[in-house]
């Protein structure tokens, strides 16, 4: 695998590139949001919130880790919807502060807790790839979505239409796709792949293919996977090896989208 | 609090109580350029004394330039107040709207006049997110590392600065924070990260090291304090031997 010196295919410099911002909403017989989107997007959030919900209360809302993108709008939620109950990852760190003090009264999820949302059912695990320490991830076993927040990540083409796509429709080709695409994205997200083992990260993915076996891969800033979850999973292995190699100082994106 | 670095630096920081009987930083600096005054960072949100303080320092004028090295809390808690001010707020994030569209946009590794005097803004060789920047000050030699080179520190000992014994900072206090704050370390290879680091510094001539969540530490002192650190990071990293260990610690 290699950095390129050309911009990819995909890539048209008429035209924007976008970065990718997700929320999942499970809206079955409990009601669950998973990250709020950024503040410049609260708007958006709530509208979509009034609309899919139609009525209905949120019973929670799950915040994957205590910044901006992320969790920007829990005050702005929990105010529209003031019996869900806010839960966030365990930590030390004071994440309250991110969230605003309207969002003080708040429990938090670890590694194996569970929910049970009647048609559908979470469980929090651990996050091994991460900016901020305190981050979690979720898998739901009705859909076999795992919510892999920051990781999995791409770059897309409003030119081309990219934007609310699923990988399959924006490739058939997975090896190139993860070359153009997911090579800049996690050097970029990830400074710290530079100085990485691979091999730590690669047992990291089997040991979460072995416990959920995902059909659904679902990242907060890129396409949502839904055909061949597990090789995608392991598709990042070989972009974590070649961003270990090529260390820090190495911004691949600036050559990506140049 | 405040504490004076150097002539023109002062750190005005807050803590917090980090749990098990521990103190962290969340530290706020300010830079009198002799032609403006520079905040670097704007604290958490609910912290006040920090702008009481900076108004003590400037008389009451308030500051002209406010540099955020990281786009997120609580490094920004202030920020939005200042933008509305009137303040010139520099943003190390690219997607600056995505925060509440105040900033301008500073891009890595520039040298670049600000305030009356130079500043580069260099890759972080250590972070945790990648919206962040450190920020030197070539006046005054100090680098302002944001989430790197912190630790926490005791009740009572808010205000030590790193100058003389090396006891300012203790091992464990080091360990914690980054068991905490930085916990991919458990997955590198010490020797990447620890040549990276010791090469970024060595193009800066350091007075001091001001970090957003630690002890600053007198220039003299890095390189032991840089034995500490990776002291700690060959550790953690050392007791790697699988997933299930990483999930236990």
């Amino acid at each position: 695998m290699d950095a390129m010196d050309e911009p990819p295919p995909w890539y048209d410099p008429a035209g924007e590139v976008h970065a990718q911002f997700n929320a999942y909403l499970f809206a079955g017989e409990e009601t669950l949001l998973f990250d709020t989107l950024p503040p410049n997007m609260r708007e958006d959030v709530l509208d979509a919130l009034d609309t899919v919900l139609d009525g209905r209360g949120l019973d929670y809302l799950v915040v994957s880790h205590p910044e901006a993108p992320h969790g920007g709008n829990a005050g702005a939620i929990l105010d529209a919807h003031p019996d869900a109950e806010l839960l966030v990852p365990e930590t030390d760190e004071l994440h309250d502060l991110a969230l605003g003090s309207a969002v003080e009264d708040h429990g938090e999820v670890t590694d194996g807790d569970e929910l049970d949302l009647g048609s559908h059912a979470v469980e929090f695990c651990r996050s091994p790839m991460f900016d901020l320490a305190a981050t979690t991830w979720m898998y739901e076993r009705e859909t076999g979505a795992l919510f892999t927040v920051d990781a999995y990540g791409n770059a897309h083409s409003a030119a081309a239409g990219e934007c609310g796509r699923f990988v399959d429709e924006l490739t058939d080709d997975p090896e190139a796709f993860t070359t153009q695409r997911w090579l800049g994205f996690h050097s970029h997200t990830f400074p710290w792949f530079a100085y990485v083992e691979p091999e730590r990260l690669a047992a990291e993915i089997e040991a979460l293919v072995d416990r959920f076996d995902p059909e659904l891969v679902a990242p907060a800033h890129g396409a949502p996977i839904r055909e061949d979850a597990v090789g995608y999973l392991r598709r990042l292995v070989p972009v974590i090896e070649r961003i270990s190699d090529l260390g820090l100082g190495q911004d691949i994106r600036v050559t990506e989208l140049a | 609090m405040s504490v004076q670095l150097t002539e023109d630096v002062h750190w005005v920081g807050s803590c917090e109580d980090a749990g098990e009987g521990r103190h962290v930083h969340v530290s706020v600096y300010f830079i009198d350029t002799g032609d403006e005054y520079v905040l670097v960072d704007a604290g958490p949100p609910h912290e006040t004394d920090i702008g009481d303080e900076v108004d003590r320092l400037t008389g009451g004028a308030g500051v002209d330039t406010l540099l955020l090295t990281h786009t997120n809390m609580p490094h920004t808690g202030h920020a939005r107040e200042y933008a509305d001010r009137g303040v010139r707020v520099l943003s190390a994030t690219d997607i600056p709207e995505e925060f509440g569209g105040y900033g301008e946009l500073w891009n890595r590794d520039e040298t670049v006049e600000l305030a009356g005097r130079e500043f580069s803004f260099p890759k972080p060789p250590m972070t945790d997110h990648v919206y962040s920047l450190w920020l030197y000050d070539h006046g005054s030699g100090v680098l302002f590392s944001s989430e790197a080179l912190g630790n926490y520190h005791p009740p009572g000992r808010c205000e030590a600065v790193w100058e003389e014994s090396g006891d300012e900072v203790s091992r464990a206090e080091v360990e914690a924070y980054v068991r905490d704050r930085l916990p991919w370390v458990r997955y590198v290879a010490p020797e990447k990260l620890e040549s990276t680091l010791r090469n970024r510094l060595d193009g800066y001539d350091v007075s001091y090291v001001a970090p957003g969540h630690g002890t600053p530490v007198a220039g003299e002192h890095l390189d032991a304090y840089l034995d500490r650190l990776m002291d700690v990071v060959r550790e953690v990293a050392g007791e790697w031997s699988g997933p299930s260990d990483a999930a236990r610690s």
